[in-house]
């Protein structure tokens, strides 16, 4: 796929209509850790899982999940820097919200504030497009538990679950295999940290840390991003089952 | 490479090629939007398209409202279509805060037309790769409908079919036009619209694979029909079959 000199700008188009500086975005995605979301009963959990890139990085410093409300929570991957950008606007924005109009921003309307956001930077020939997807969970009184995706073109859909990034396949499969609609958040989340772990398959040899969030009714509908010691304790157990699996099956 | 395809210039044979390239972009999408002028009614009509069985279907539609009474249909690329229905309701809701009554739907088309011709003249910046319709029920002129497309051109149509089929459409609904003048009741107004639709995409839909907004005389307001009122002019429809 070779755009030729229609590739350098996401102000020209190619001959077919195509926006290749925004699929080329899309591609920074693909090759990037896993991220994941998904809707339970009774909340929702974000997940992603990276790889850790030396022995001399502090543990649980290179954050991916980030709160951008009390009430909402976003986890993104491909270029963190303008992951983080995209959440800080999202901070801004929600802040906004809540001054002009006396109530927390519904998360429907701070994903498609931050969908309109990354929409834009593919129009103009002077700024690249966002190097991210985001997936934003939060609930609000007025449609309720929301989880939204959105990718580098500024394609911004509700999902029931979700996920991008280098193992997304695998994780839509296992994600449309379990039914996690009618499953608790608290069982829901062993069996996120072991798709998560499945997802990064390629890069077993390298030291693995995830990062799992949950909105939920036992949080009180907060954002909670699960503490260090308990995710390391889950991506033991999940490993020790995924070997126990293979050994079953070899 | 040549530049003038590369940038939003004139080409030595008098074409903006950048412009035609985002009229094609339009078609690539697989959306095709019929929209239905009838004698007291208008009625826009889609293909409820759902990519991914995860997505909550909800999220995803063609048909927006811009006010009250006035309502969009937009196919092409959804993320610029995103920003387009945004500016409209902007557009809108300020013209009825400053004048005291709905805009006019001819009013805000060519207040996109001339938005959008800004794309396609400045540096910078590419065209949006958006094919719109506008449409409602003026309190002058009655049932309206305007195609607006990326170079900014605003037309008034009788009927209009915009997206990949619109050429096999567009002869299809004058087909449909000749038979009655265009004399059409609410009722025959959405029958057209969905057989033409169904003719064009060469299947039968169901109720769920098909998305609807009228505004008519009895009812200003412009609406998406729900599913069960969709069921039954598909009934209505096939029973006449």
């Amino acid at each position: 796929m070779s755009g030729t000199g229609f590739d350098y700008e996401c102000s020209s188009l190619s001959p077919e209509g195509r926006i290749f500086q925004v699929e080329y975005a899309e591609k920074a995605v693909e090759t990037s850790s896993t991220i994941l979301g998904v809707r339970c009963k009774n909340g929702i959990v974000l997940g992603t899982e990276k790889i850790v890139l030396s022995k001399m990085m502090v543990a649980g410093t290179d954050k991916r999940v980030f709160s951008i409300t009390t009430t909402t929570g976003s986890v993104v991957n491909g270029l963190t820097p303008d992951g983080k950008s995209l959440v800080y606007r999202g901070r801004e924005e929600a802040v906004q919200y809540e001054k002009m109009f006396g109530i927390k921003i519904p998360i429907q309307v701070l994903a498609e504030r931050l969908a309109m956001r990354t929409q834009m930077n593919t129009i103009y020939n002077g700024i690249r497009p966002y190097g991210t997807s985001i997936i934003l969970a939060g609930n609000d009184h007025i449609k309720g538990l929301g989880l939204y995706m959105i990718e580098p073109s500024g394609q911004c859909f509700e999902y029931y679950g979700c996920a991008s990034g280098r193992g997304k396949q695998l994780a839509r499969n296992e994600i449309e295999k379990v039914n996690f609609r009618e499953m608790s958040v608290d069982e829901a989340i062993p069996l996120i940290a072991k798709i998560l772990l499945k997802a990064q398959e390629e890069m077993k040899d390298k030291k693995q840390e995830l990062e799992i969030s949950i909105i939920s009714d036992t949080t009180g509908y907060k954002h909670k991003i699960l503490d260090r010691v308990f995710v390391d304790q889950l991506t033991l157990k999940a490993q020790e089952e995924i070997e126990n699996e293979q050994m079953e099956m070899a | 490479m040549s530049f003038e395809k590369t940038m939003k210039v004139f080409s030595p044979d008098g074409r903006i090629y950048q412009m035609e390239y985002a009229f094609k972009a339009i078609s690539q999408f697989g959306q095709t939007s019929i929209a239905v002028r009838g004698n007291d009614s208008v009625v826009v009509c889609t293909q409820k398209k759902i990519p991914d069985k995860l997505i909550v279907p909800d999220s995803v539609t063609n048909i927006f409202n811009v006010s009250d009474s006035r309502g969009v249909v937009l196919v092409g690329n959804m993320n610029d279509a995103r920003y387009i229905v945004q500016w409209l309701r902007n557009n809108a809701a300020k013209f009825k805060f400053t004048n005291g009554y709905e805009i006019p739907v001819h009013v805000l088309a060519q207040k996109l037309g001339h938005h959008l011709q800004h794309f396609s003249q400045q540096a910078g910046l590419r065209p949006f790769c958006v094919n719109t319709t506008i449409v409602g029920m003026d309190e002058e002129f009655g049932a309206q409908c305007y195609r607006v497309d990326p170079s900014g051109q605003a037309i008034g149509f009788k009927c209009v079919s915009t997206g990949s089929k619109e050429q096999e459409a567009m002869t299809q609904l004058e087909k449909h036009y000749r038979k009655k003048e265009g004399n059409w009741d609410r009722k025959e107004t959405i029958e057209t619209a969905i057989q033409v639709l169904q003719t064009v995409i060469s299947s039968d839909f169901k109720a769920n694979e098909i998305e609807i907004g009228v505004a008519s005389v009895g009812d200003v307001r412009f609406k998406k029909l729900t599913e069960q009122e969709i069921e039954n002019h598909l009934n209505d429809l096939a029973d006449k079959q």
